[in-house]
């Protein structure tokens, strides 16, 4: 394996922190390089604000970040709240009467608007004693370490519309993703990955598909990557048609001849030289891309930990123990996404649906947490398991939910995230969040902070406008520091 | 810069004071829960979706004005409302499964009752929302109409070939530079073809144009290539680009889903045709914005070609993102999404304006007032009326006009009729030969349980009894006739009378009639009242606007208001009226802002770089003289597109060389950086599309076919999406030129995706071009392009036979359209000597083709 070596992308005091040595080992046992990917005859590493063309070396954030990186669990479909999060005793109570308020509908269904009891029990966990359904206990067994928020609310009840406010601030479809501003903000502390990596199942998309990852408007440098979590983990990585690794080293070298004598009459454009550089790191990230991949040395207890050995748990879990190779590998921004289409989406049996989709994801969710934890990782990165909406108190169908946009439920650990503790609630049926609302533009606001950057100073100007993810003008967004430690 | 005469406090200032005058302490106001009310029971008819009867009850005014019925409520007496007696009697909301709370009820009673009250309901426009412009809000470059400029004198007169070479040397030499040296000939070829065709030059194109060294040699290949019909498809991609076209229908989120919009690619067409003939520029923007009121097609017994192309040509107002067809997200706010959008497209393409914060508040730095959006808004709102929708499935017209559609659809009707008789007859003779041969499969099973099984087969599935169910299952199998079995047991008359009957079944079949989709936009009844929305919100209408255009781009106040059509008229004529104005002969942005597209093009810089934006917060022009002369060049050579064109390739800037020495170099850096002043020519990385075609063309595969309906694609779980083949109409569709692809939102094939194809959520005008290791990745190890370099390669064996010199010198040729140079022979020849020596001469070559099109020489524009 290559030595990690310093150079001007992670040289001292161009990083977001200053670098552990244990850090380094880390980084070094991996056996990545650190060369800038793009612009790479550029600026050495920038310091403050991001521009158009800062590229993707690590920069320094606003201010003293808590957090390094983000591992975002998207459950799109929109996880129940009252089900899984939010104890309801008047759901039982007033179970199968009509409910005093006629509640927003998006789908036919709940008409009748008949307030509907959660099937499962309620349980109080750890020693925060934080009340969580009996379909989520490892998520339980690790409650101690998370933030749960019962008081998020959003802007839209289609699943689109949701998905793209959560990611991008707004329901409208042209603006950067959160990990994207994250990209453009802090660059990127291993060069021979990309910024910001999406790990989703390998049999299909999520519903809204590459909307969640999407650069917007910002350069598509900050685009999500997807990275495949079986088989070649990025497109095109390996020779579609045979090429024996000695004739692809030649072919190399002779294209770096080419190049150079090409470049002799253009010998000041920089995008030429960071082209034939493309072509060297493009070698390179097989290794480290394949290294990521490879979970074969890691122990037994650890694909224990994350459900590795049993069916149900295994897509999930290895996708979750993925995020954490990347993020420790300096990988600034995953995304884990569960099964495909929307596996959230209990609009009929309740019970069934949401045992299904716990039994895949509780596990690996408790397991990632345990594993950051007991690596030192959890304080420096930020996770997020959250839909995009939650669903409503009425029935659907019988013994179902339609989708809610006015309350649901989030957890967020690490990153100085408080831990055991619970934010804001929501009105007696769980329906709208009442006490100490957080909106996505809170949450984004709260997030970019712990990471170090001022939610009003990240800016980029788009059809003349200075946007910022928060838009704080028009949503109020602040950062919730009760939120944090 | 002040551009409004009152300052936008006062109008903040008023707002404060206007609830403490009004509010009266006698009832609720409206908007503490009326508001929300009226929403939940009678928006869905009257206001949100629709304006049934007439009524609009989204605000106090529109309640006071009521529908046909009158006003729907009396302030100060509720039972004298009608808007009460309804709810209160039950017949309001219709059906059971809303009904209003008594509390409800008794809520509307009591704003009634005490005086109908409202916060700010009544109050007109106000400062903030209409201010005054002041007196120099005109002054702004941009909204000053183009005035021809005197041609600067030079001092380099010698390197002038056309007037724009003298704005850009006048620039150049009052910062003490020069332009750099012409390019060579071979070079230049190439940058040309890949311009205006967006193919590279064939090894006999290039011998060709290297062999005429006569006067006007350069000028005679601008000629043909502007001639090409190639020339309309490279520059019809950009107009696409700027117009947002996709196939799809919706926002196109799902890869596995593709909503197609059908028809659609007779847009493209159109757009490539147009271009090709060089249609006038203000005829083109006129027939895509208003081509269905430019000609009377409604009562047309057949279109006229020319009225059927301007039907299609308002495909250019389709292209927002629309997903009305699903009936849970054809709500008002999406509708409204969709005129918001489409004004988006319009502004941004054709004015260069950035309009769409005026939605909601008055432009913080243009003088765009919230209520000049709202009256560009009236223009479109007759074809996109919120509440009188047509959803996007649905939205469509016909190849044939409305009375030959009644037509054919009553001839294939008649058809329909009589193949079905005849197909009756024909079955019947094939059913009784079908009973035969069952008869005498069933005479083949025991006798104890044939009669049995013979009843139980007949007997419906859900009627058996058990014991029948078992005999059918077990064998009805054996007892199946295939159509074989038929075919063998029908008599010689038998087949006859089939064979007849089928016989006439085709020849009816042959006289059917048909026609397709097309999308197009046009006008479904009377125009409705639009409003400014305050806060940019729907729920919150303030007072009726009129349409109209920005005024501060309309000084001569021709069409600040425009006029109200004449009674019973088919159509508005707003977009007409805004075309005329538009593409008036001195209007400030129209020829600028396409003019700048095309500087954009050639030199990778627009003269303004914010294509989008040339209001305040644009950037300033770097050649604002040499702008309005290009300008002025396409309206007054009657809006010649082409005629703008040969200014630019006639020019020298234009064949300047991209290199300069060191020393040079470094001068000009340091005085301008960014090339701004062109001091060389720029570098361009070729556009996705074009790095695609010129594979397929280098390999000798590309399939020229223009036209036609889209190459359909699919997207894989490895998240890479390739050519769907299994659905192909053609069997050289898979190489066809990009365009043709199927265009979509979010999942474009993976070879043009990476290349930085826009995600088209709205249109663009500017393209990204990046530099990102999943390119090298593609090119290195794609599929597309590996497949590509081994065709390649089979084409230099075949073309070049066996002596390995003409080999290299016909795949450098090709690919990069020059001879390998001396200085790369011997590499190359050890390169081959190497692979040969551990493959094969053939498999060596196969790797040489495949680096020419790695190289970066064959990316970018020489």
């Amino acid at each position: 394996m290559a030595p990690f070596r310093f150079d001007s992308s992670v040289s001292p005091g161009c990083t977001a922190l200053p670098i552990s040595r244990r850090r380094l080992l880390q980084l070094g046992g991996l056996g990545f390089g650190g060369l800038v990917l793009d612009a790479l005859l550029a600026q050495p590493a920038v310091a403050g604000l991001p521009t158009r063309s800062s590229g993707l070396a690590a920069r320094k954030s606003h201010a003293l970040p808590r957090a390094r990186s983000v591992i975002l669990m998207l459950q799109n479909g929109g996880p129940s709240q009252m089900d899984l999060f939010d104890p309801k005793p008047a759901l039982k109570k007033f179970n199968g009467q009509q409910h005093s308020i006629k509640v927003e509908m998006f789908q036919p269904g709940s008409e009748q608007n008949k307030l509907l009891d959660t099937p499962f029990q309620f349980k109080h966990y750890g020693r925060s004693g934080v009340e969580l359904s009996e379909v989520i206990p490892e998520i339980g067994s690790v409650i101690d370490e998370m933030t749960l928020i019962r008081s998020m609310h959003t802007g839209h009840n289609n699943h689109t519309e949701a998905l793209v406010m959560f990611m991008t601030g707004k329901i409208f479809q042209d603006r950067p993703a959160l990990g994207a501003w994250v990209s453009y903000g802090l660059g990127t502390e291993n060069q021979n990955l990309p910024s910001y990596v999406v790990l989703r199942d390998p049999s299909g998309y999520n519903t809204s598909g590459t909307l969640t990852w999407t650069n917007g408007w910002l350069p598509s440098l900050y685009r999500g990557t997807e990275f495949a979590s079986t088989g070649t983990p990025v497109l095109n990585l390996k020779p579609a048609l045979k090429v024996t690794p000695q004739a692809q080293r030649a072919n190399l070298d002779f294209l770096g001849r080419l190049n150079r004598l090409h470049q002799r009459r253009l010998p000041r454009e920089t995008e030429l030289e960071t082209r034939i550089q493309n072509y060297e790191l493009a070698a390179r990230m097989q290794l480290a891309a394949a290294d990521v991949l490879d979970l074969s040395d890691e122990t037994e207890q650890t694909h224990r930990l994350y459900g590795l050995h049993s069916k149900q748990t295994e897509a999930y879990g290895r996708r979750c123990l993925m995020a954490r190779k990347l993020v420790e590998a300096g990988v600034r921004f995953v995304q884990v996404h569960p099964k495909p289409f929307q596996p959230w989406d209990s609009h009929s049996k309740t019970k069934s649906s949401l045992t299904g989709i716990c039994g895949n994801c509780d596990l690996p969710t408790a397991g990632l947490i345990r594993d950051l934890k007991q690596r030192g990782l959890l304080d420096e990165t930020i996770v997020i398991w959250s839909g995009e909406f939650g669903r409503l108190p009425v029935s659907q169908n019988g013994s179902g939910r339609d989708h809610n946009r006015n309350a649901f439920s989030l957890l967020a650990a690490g990153g100085g995230f408080k831990q055991g503790y619970v934010h804001g609630s929501t009105d007696e049926v769980g329906y709208a969040a009442a006490g100490d609302k957080v909106s996505v533009a809170d949450l984004h606001a709260t997030v970019l902070h712990q990471l170090g950057l001022d939610h009003e100073s990240l800016v980029f100007e788009h059809a003349g406008r200075e946007e910022t993810l928060t838009d704080p003008s028009l949503t109020g967004a602040r950062v919730v520091h009760d939120l944090v430690a | 810069m002040r551009l409004f005469r009152l300052i936008v406090l006062q109008g903040v200032a008023l707002a404060i004071v206007v609830p403490v005058v009004t509010a009266a302490e006698q009832g609720p106001m409206f908007e503490d829960r009326v508001h929300q009310l009226l929403k939940t029971y009678c928006w869905k008819c009257h206001g949100g979706e629709a304006r049934q009867a007439g009524l609009d009850t989204r605000s106090l005014p529109l309640l006071l004005k009521g529908g046909k019925h009158g006003a729907a409520i009396v302030p100060g007496n509720a039972k004298q409302s009608l808007l009460y007696q309804k709810l209160v009697s039950g017949k309001m909301p219709p059906g059971k499964e809303l009904r209003p709370t008594d509390a409800h009820i008794r809520l509307i009673r009591e704003w009634i009752d005490g005086g109908a009250q409202a916060r700010y309901q009544k109050r007109p426009l106000n400062e903030a929302e209409d201010p005054v412009l002041a007196d120099n809000a005109r002054d702004w470059w941009s909204f000053q109409p183009p005035v021809r400029p005197p041609v600067p004198e030079v001092r380099e007169i010698a390197r002038t070939r056309t007037a724009v070479d003298s704005f850009v040397i006048s620039r150049l030499e009052s910062s003490g530079l020069s332009l750099a040296a012409p390019a060579d000939r071979r070079a230049l070829a190439r940058r040309i073809h890949l311009d205006l065709i967006g193919l590279p030059p064939s090894p006999r194109e290039l011998q060709v144009f290297l062999a005429d060294t006569s006067p006007g040699a350069w000028s005679r290949l601008v000629d043909r290539l502007l001639g090409s019909p190639h020339f309309g498809e490279r520059w019809g991609r950009h107009w696409l680009d700027a117009a947002g076209y996709v196939d799809t229908i919706g926002s196109d989120n799902d890869a596995g889903t593709i909503k197609p919009a059908t028809g659609i690619w007779r847009y493209r067409d159109y757009c490539i045709a147009s271009i090709n003939a060089d249609k006038r520029f203000d005829e083109f923007l006129t027939e895509q914005l208003a081509g269905d009121e430019l000609v009377k097609w409604r009562e047309a017994k057949d279109y006229t070609p020319g009225m059927l192309q301007k039907l299609i040509a308002t495909g250019f107002l389709r292209q927002a993102r629309d997903v009305t067809y699903a009936p849970e997200l054809n709500t008002a706010d999406i509708r409204h999404q969709v005129l918001f959008d489409t004004l988006q497209t319009v502004s941004s393409s054709l004015l260069g304006l950035t309009i769409h914060c005026a939605q909601c508040h008055t432009h913080k730095f243009d003088p765009i007032r919230q209520a000049d959006y709202y009256r560009l808004a009236a223009v479109f709102t007759p074809s996109y009326d919120v509440q009188n929708w047509v959803n996007s499935e649905n939205r469509h017209l016909f190849t044939v006009s409305q009375k030959r559609k009644l037509h054919i659809d009553a001839h294939n009707g008649r058809i329909n009729q009589q193949t079905d008789d005849l197909k009756k007859k024909l079955d019947a003779v094939r059913a009784r030969a079908s009973a035969r041969v069952a008869a005498r499969k069933l005479t083949a099973l025991p006798e104890s349980i044939r009669s049995d099984t013979g009843t139980a087969v007949k007997v419906a599935q859900e009627k058996r009894t058990k014991v029948q169910a078992y005999l059918a299952e077990k064998l009805g199998p054996l007892l199946k006739v295939t159509a074989p079995e038929i075919d063998k047991e029908l008599t010689v008359e038998e087949r006859q009378q089939t064979a007849a009957h089928q016989a006439r079944i085709d020849l009816l079949n042959g006289t059917r009639e048909s026609y397709e989709k097309i999308q197009a936009l046009w006008e479904r009844g009377p125009a409705p009242p639009t409003y400014l929305y305050r806060r940019g919100d729907f729920t919150t209408p303030g007072p009726q606007v009129v349409p109209g255009v920005p005024a501060v781009l309309d000084p001569a106040a021709r069409l600040t208001r425009i006029q109200a059509p004449p009674e019973g008229a088919e159509t508005s004529g707003y977009r007409l009226a805004f075309s005329k104005w538009l593409t008036a002969s001195d209007h400030p942005l129209t020829a600028r802002v396409i003019v700048n597209r095309m500087w954009q093009k050639y030199f990778g810089r627009g003269i303004v770089t914010t294509t989008d934006n040339f209001g305040f917060s644009g950037t300033q022009p770097t050649h604002p003289r040499l702008l309005d002369y290009l300008a002025r060049e396409l309206v007054e050579s009657g809006w010649s597109m082409k005629h703008v064109h040969r200014l630019v390739l006639l020019s020298a800037v234009y064949r300047q060389s991209t290199s300069r020495s060191t020393e040079e170099w470094d001068r000009a850096v340091a005085v301008d950086p960014d090339n701004q002043l062109l001091w060389r020519m720029p570098l361009r990385r070729l556009e996705s599309e074009i790095i695609r075609d010129s594979v397929l063309s280098v390999s000798g595969t590309l399939d020229r076919y223009q036209g036609g309906p889209a190459v359909p694609i699919k997207s894989n779980a490895d998240s890479s999406v390739v050519i769907d083949v299994g659905k192909i109409a053609r069997p050289g569709d898979p190489f066809r030129r990009s365009l043709y692809l199927l265009c979509r939102r979010n999942y474009q094939l993976t070879e043009l995706g990476v290349f930085d194809q826009p995600t088209v959520a709205h249109n663009c005008t500017r393209r990204d071009s990046s530099a990102v290791v999943l390119q090298s990745l593609a090119m290195l190890n794609g599929p597309f392009v590996m497949q590509q370099s081994r065709r390649f390669g089979a084409r230099v064996r075949q073309e070049a036979g066996d002596d390995r010199t003409r080999r290299i010198k016909l795949s450098f040729l090709l690919a990069l359209g020059r001879p390998a140079t001396p200085a790369e022979l011997p590499v190359v020849e050890t390169f081959l000597e190497r692979h040969t020596a551990s493959t094969s001469a053939e498999i060596a070559i196969d790797h040489l083709c495949h680096m020419l099109l790695n190289t970066n020489e064959f990316l970018y524009v020489p």
